[in-house]
């Protein structure tokens, strides 16, 4: 006969080993619990240096100018600080996480990207400068000029040569485009909005027309 | 090609010897035209950095299709007015010139090798930051326009000259970026090899090339062929500026990464070193056994080249390649090596010396901006 004592001893092993199990998948969930807060605090913080990277540097330059490179650490610091110094809006705040996610990604110690080519005639085909231009003799230069120091002198400078969030426009290829030109205007490019409500295509000849007068 | 008076009369200025070799290595690419092109490396998307595939290499001129593109900030736009070119500062009376103008200057016509400073830096150890070319940032063209200093005469150049100032219109995307302006020494801009060059193997210079003017400056870098050119300023001064005081600097004396270097420690990059490129085999290529031609080109910057010499196994002899023209100075020079293939795995290398006496090293001294890589050039393939 089991008696009382053995059947206590039985249940209290129950007890004891549904404690240990329980204790158990409490001290595994809190762990991977905290596993999953550390990658989502680095999968935040790649998302944050990457919108860094795009806000900050693509305005200026293309991604593989920085994607190709393979830096170290001390070098990555003094890349950015250098695009800083030349104008690169980049809040001081996200300047480090920004520098950490870089030398992360493109480490020294990682091989060089794959070589990537582009034909003779392809190259020549995008990069050509376009045939006839429009010479846009319904526009109103004074027109233009006004709109531009409304709408897009707070961000390209008052002469378009440039400024704190907006590249130098003068005498530069995308003037030659119009089409595209007048596309970026509507739909804007990262931190560039768009101004399809407020800029009509009579405005877009006016302003495409006083920028390409600029020297 | 379409002919041309003009372009007859500037032949005609050329010394006898380029001419038929360069109108035949131009018939012939004409016939190659129909079959694969090699394709351009993309160092760069925008401002665009495109490197020439070495299996160009093998023909005296480099075609303007192939020819490798860089600048600092991308090509202006071009057409919103007519070009003209600005001589200023310390001369006597100041010009205004378009390129129509200088037909009343003598046509110049020659050959010359145009390099990136950086080209080669990707081998650099350890890795530097820039642009990663490796063996394809330089070429070899026709370059045809009037002489700087007959356009500098005409203005009358002061007495206290001593440097020519640079502006082309390679302008910075902000205003806070340094703007792409140097400088040349008086006496190199009076050099009559030195050209506002208007034309490029034959064709009016392509606007990725810097039309429609920019500067040729025979045996330097190409950091002091400025391309869409639009003002020259004779001065006392060097230009100030980054480009000028910081950039494009190497030290005088080679030193070791990690020490801090003074400016008077630091030279500007003018003259090439001297140099040689495997054309082919290709790296990476299978070859028959037998007889292979291995073609490449070699140059130097001041002088010329007296010889090129391949070697065609790890520690095997080195043996004197055949050149296939007269070395010219501030042009490259073609070569060939006949080699007796035979199976196995081999390491291609070629060797170039100069009239200084000066010989590629194995390695080139590092220096932080990875400027002027000039190592012994190097191909794998393997025979069958």
């Amino acid at each position: 006969m089991t008696g009382r004592s053995g059947s206590l001893s039985r249940w209290l092993g129950l007890v004891v080993g549904f404690s240990l199990v329980a204790l158990l998948s409490l001290w595994s969930s809190r762990l991977s619990i905290a596993r999953d807060d550390q990658d989502d605090e680095r999968e935040f913080r790649r998302v944050e240096a990457r919108r860094s990277f795009v806000e900050n540097c693509l305005m200026c330059h293309g991604e593989d100018m920085t994607s190709r490179q393979r830096l170290t650490a001390k070098q990555w610091t003094a890349e950015v600080e250098k695009m800083v110094n030349w104008g690169a809006p980049l809040p001081p705040d996200r300047k480090q996480p920004l520098i950490e996610h870089l030398a992360e990604t493109y480490p020294s110690t990682q091989p060089p990207p794959a070589v990537e080519r582009i034909s003779a005639a392809r190259l020549l085909e995008l990069h050509s400068p376009p045939q006839v231009l429009d010479p846009l003799r319904s526009a109103n230069l004074a027109r233009g000029e006004a709109l531009f120091a409304i709408h897009c002198a707070t961000c390209h400078g008052p002469t378009a040569k440039g400024g704190e969030l907006g590249v130098n426009l003068v005498e530069k290829p995308p003037l030659l485009r119009e089409t595209e030109f007048r596309t970026l205007l509507r739909q804007g490019l990262r931190r560039m909005p768009g101004f399809a409500a407020v800029l009509d295509d009579q405005a877009q000849t006016d302003l495409l027309a006083w920028l390409r007068r600029q020297r | 090609m379409r002919p041309s008076s003009r372009r007859e009369f500037l032949y005609r200025a050329v010394a006898g010897s380029t001419l038929p070799w360069a109108l035949s290595q131009t018939a012939g690419l004409a016939s190659e035209a129909e079959g694969a092109e090699p394709d351009l490396i993309v160092r760069s998307t925008h401002p665009l950095d495109a490197e020439t595939p070495v299996e160009v290499f093998d023909r005296f001129l480099t075609p303007n299709r192939f020819f490798f593109i860089r600048s600092h900030f991308g090509p202006p736009a071009l057409g919103l007015s007519p070009w003209r070119l600005e001589v200023e500062g310390l001369v006597d009376r100041s010009l205004s010139l378009s390129i129509d103008d200088f037909q009343g200057l003598e046509g110049v016509t020659l050959p010359a090798v145009l390099q990136c400073s950086g080209n080669g830096r990707a081998y650099f150890q350890p890795t530097i930051p820039g642009v990663g070319w490796e063996r394809g940032a330089v070429g070899n063209a026709e370059w045809s326009g009037v002489r700087l200093v007959d356009v500098l005469n005409r203005a009358g150049i002061k007495a206290d000259a001593a440097h020519v100032q640079l502006h082309g219109a390679d302008t910075p995307p902000h205003p806070k970026t340094p703007a792409f302006f140097r400088s040349i020494p008086l006496a190199r801009a009076i050099d009559p090899s030195t050209l506002l060059a208007t034309s490029m193997n034959g064709e009016p210079l392509p606007p990725l090339h810097g039309g429609p003017i920019r500067l040729i400056v025979p045996g330097w870098a190409g950091n002091h062929w400025i391309k869409w050119l639009r003002k020259v300023t004779v001065a006392q001064e060097e230009a100030p500026g980054f480009y000028m005081q910081t950039g494009y600097k190497i030290p005088k004396v080679p030193t070791p990464p990690g020490v801090e270097l003074k400016p008077t420690d630091l030279k500007s990059v003018t003259t090439l070193n001297v140099k040689s490129l495997i054309a082919r085999p290709i790296e990476g290529s299978t070859l028959r056994a037998g007889k292979v031609e291995i073609r490449g080109v070699a140059w130097t910057g001041e002088g010329v080249v007296t010889s090129v010499e391949v070697q065609t196994f790890s520690g095997g002899p080195w043996l004197t390649a055949r050149l296939l023209e007269d070395p010219r100075p501030g042009t490259w020079v073609p070569w060939s090596f006949d080699w007796n293939a035979h199976p196995g795995k081999k390491v291609l290398r070629s060797r170039a010396t100069d009239s200084s006496g000066e010989v590629q090293p194995e390695v080139t001294p590092w220096n932080r901006s990875g400027y002027l890589w000039n190592a012994i050039d190097r191909v794998t393939c393997e025979v069958r």
